[in-house]
């Protein structure tokens, strides 16, 4: 099977300044979750593999093709930029509807598609007002219609939850994991680490232009073997369970929170410590509550990295 | 790919009509469309003067041609990026080339569209003074070859200049059609301007030359050394497919970065 993006040694400069750094990659058709803080090249990213922008150095492939030549591939391909729409005077139908026909289909059929995307992503109730009115998550309703009218195999998404209420949010992730489940690829890019994590993906973490890690949260987590594994304890003998975790050699750090009677404990070797455990609750009858990895988020996956990143672990 | 180009530069042609019916576009194609009957009403009731009226008509159609183009397509280049929507369109199928044709042929069909209804309702005013209808169609060739040379120039300057593009329209005018194409020399011969005065001359009326004496204004006329009538159509067709040919090229090859990036 042909790579969805293929990315060999790409930089992207402008001026002087490094929109991506030496980025190779080779994404199989899936679902990625592009993550980074503001300004760490998630928007450049998908600029260079959608052909808005070309590579100072290096090659870009999307589906096979060279995204400069803004080919036919692109109508296997939904693009929902993060940039907000001011469009006076038009109804989001309406501009929904043109922005169809832009794949050179037949006008009335177009009507017929964006109607349908628009009753996905819930504007129905309002397709016929104009566009300058809506708030800020209808706009965004409809720049994702427009995305998924022509059923693209292939959905790239910059920000999608930008200016979504709390329902909106709830609905852009049902959408999304619906999108998901009927087989289709998806890009991703948030700086906002729990939307990710709520849909099921693999992801590729950019910081300052730089690919710092890809793959699941699993495979990346296996990168980490040597960094410490940070595990929350829950137990009301806290206290007495402290010396026997210190006694492992893999332990490097304990902490005891006295008021929510919890051990947060780092560990290179968590499967030891895990075995300890269940000795100590079967040989001296401590009574554990809980043990969790506190590590095992998207959030805590990032920190760690992030920090490998500027050299403080 | 030329089917898809086909129908997605109808779509925008189409689109671009459409978002024009605001109050704005109205009133600006009112104001265009009574301007010429209104210079030419005053001109018989106050002025008569020897200037023939076909050519006053001329020089007022020339103008709000310009104007037209100038309202037209600098303003919607500039919408489409104020709007963000250009990463939009050019992320379709051939999306670039179908969007700068797409404005083209509305700014064509605009152009024509006022200028029609300014040399109709000329030519109503001025009927109880002078008979304008057998200019029509000699008018109606000029109008449309100009719109599609002065078109293609002005879509080069917005796929070039960008924000700045009625600026640099402007400037355009002021120095090659005003300045330019009454150089008495060769380079006149580069500028619409010059064409259009010889295929005025053929198509609509001498203008009164033949019977003047002056050789300025036969020059004007380019009567001296003139260019046949299909060197001077091919001269303006050459400029909108030439210059067209260049915009879609330079809107494919450029990068258009999005504010997030800037």
């Amino acid at each position: 099977m042909s790579s969805l993006i293929e990315m060999d040694h790409v930089t992207k400069l402008y001026g002087s300044v490094i929109g991506l750094n030496d980025v190779s990659l080779s994404l199989p058709e899936g679902v990625y979750g592009l993550l980074g803080p503001n300004g760490s090249g998630k928007t450049t990213f998908i600029n260079l593999i959608m052909g808005q922008l070309r590579p100072s150095i290096g090659q870009v492939r999307i589906m096979g093709s060279n995204p400069s030549w803004q080919g036919a591939y692109l109508r296997d391909i939904g693009l929902c930029p993060a940039t907000d729409i001011h469009i006076p005077h038009l109804s989001g139908l309406d501009w929904v509807t043109n922005q169809v026909s832009l794949y050179g289909i037949p006008k009335r059929r177009s009507r017929q598609l964006a109607i349908e995307a628009l009753k996905k992503v819930r504007m129905e109730h309002a397709w016929d007002r104009l566009i300058s009115s809506y708030s800020l998550g209808m706009r965004q309703r409809c720049k994702l219609a427009q995305a998924i009218a022509h059923s693209p195999r292939l959905l790239i998404l910059d920000e999608p939850f930008n200016g979504l209420d709390p329902i909106g949010r709830i609905e852009m992730t049902d959408f999304l994991q619906k999108w998901i489940e009927n087989g289709h690829s998806l890009i991703m890019a948030s700086h906002i680490l729990h939307e990710v994590e709520a849909v099921d993906c693999s992801f590729l973490l950019l910081t300052g232009g730089r690919l710092l890690a890809s793959g699941t949260p699993t495979e990346v987590r296996s990168l980490l073997e040597n960094i410490p594994n940070q595990v929350q304890i829950k137990s009301a003998d806290a206290r007495a369970l402290a010396p026997h975790v210190m006694s492992l050699p893999s332990v490097s750090d304990v902490k005891i929170n006295s008021a929510s009677d919890t051990l947060t404990v780092a560990t290179e070797a968590p499967r030891a410590l895990a075995e300890l455990l269940g000795n100590l609750v079967s040989t001296h009858g401590y009574r554990i509550t809980e043990v969790r990895p506190e590590d095992e988020s998207l959030q805590s996956l990032f920190s760690i990295l992030m920090q490998i990143h500027r050299g403080e672990r | 790919m030329i089917l898809v180009t086909l129908q997605a530069t109808i779509a925008t042609t189409l689109f671009e009509l459409r978002r024009s019916i605001t109050g704005q576009t109205i009133s600006a194609a009112v104001i265009l469309s009574l301007f010429p009957p209104a210079i030419m009403f005053l001109i018989f009731r106050i002025v008569n003067g020897p200037i023939p009226p076909e050519l006053i008509l001329a020089i007022l159609l020339w103008m709000v041609g310009l104007l037209a183009l100038l309202l037209w397509v600098p303003p919607n280049i500039y919408s489409e990026l104020e709007g963000q929507t250009w990463i939009l369109s050019t992320s379709r199928p051939y999306g670039r080339a179908s969007l700068v044709l797409g404005k083209y042929f509305s700014a064509i069909i605009w152009t024509v569209l006022v200028e029609s209804i300014a040399l109709m309702l000329t030519i109503i005013v001025c009927a109880p003074f002078f008979d304008l209808t057998p200019y029509i169609f000699g008018f109606a060739k000029v109008i449309l070859l100009a719109a599609l040379a002065y078109g293609a120039v002005f879509s080069l300057l917005g796929v070039v200049a960008l924000k700045r593009a009625m600026g640099f329209a402007v400037g355009y005018c002021l120095v090659s059609e005003m300045l330019i194409a009454f150089v008495p020399a060769m380079v006149q011969k580069f500028t619409i301007q010059y064409h259009l005065r010889a295929l005025s001359f053929h198509w609509i009326s001498d203008f009164g030359a033949s019977r003047i004496d002056d050789e300025q204004f036969a020059n004007f006329f380019n009567l001296f050394e003139p260019l046949p009538i299909w060197a001077n159509v091919l001269a303006l067709l050459g400029f909108g497919v030439v210059l067209m040919t260049i915009s879609i090229t330079i809107a494919n090859f450029r990068q258009y970065i999005t504010h997030n990036e800037a």
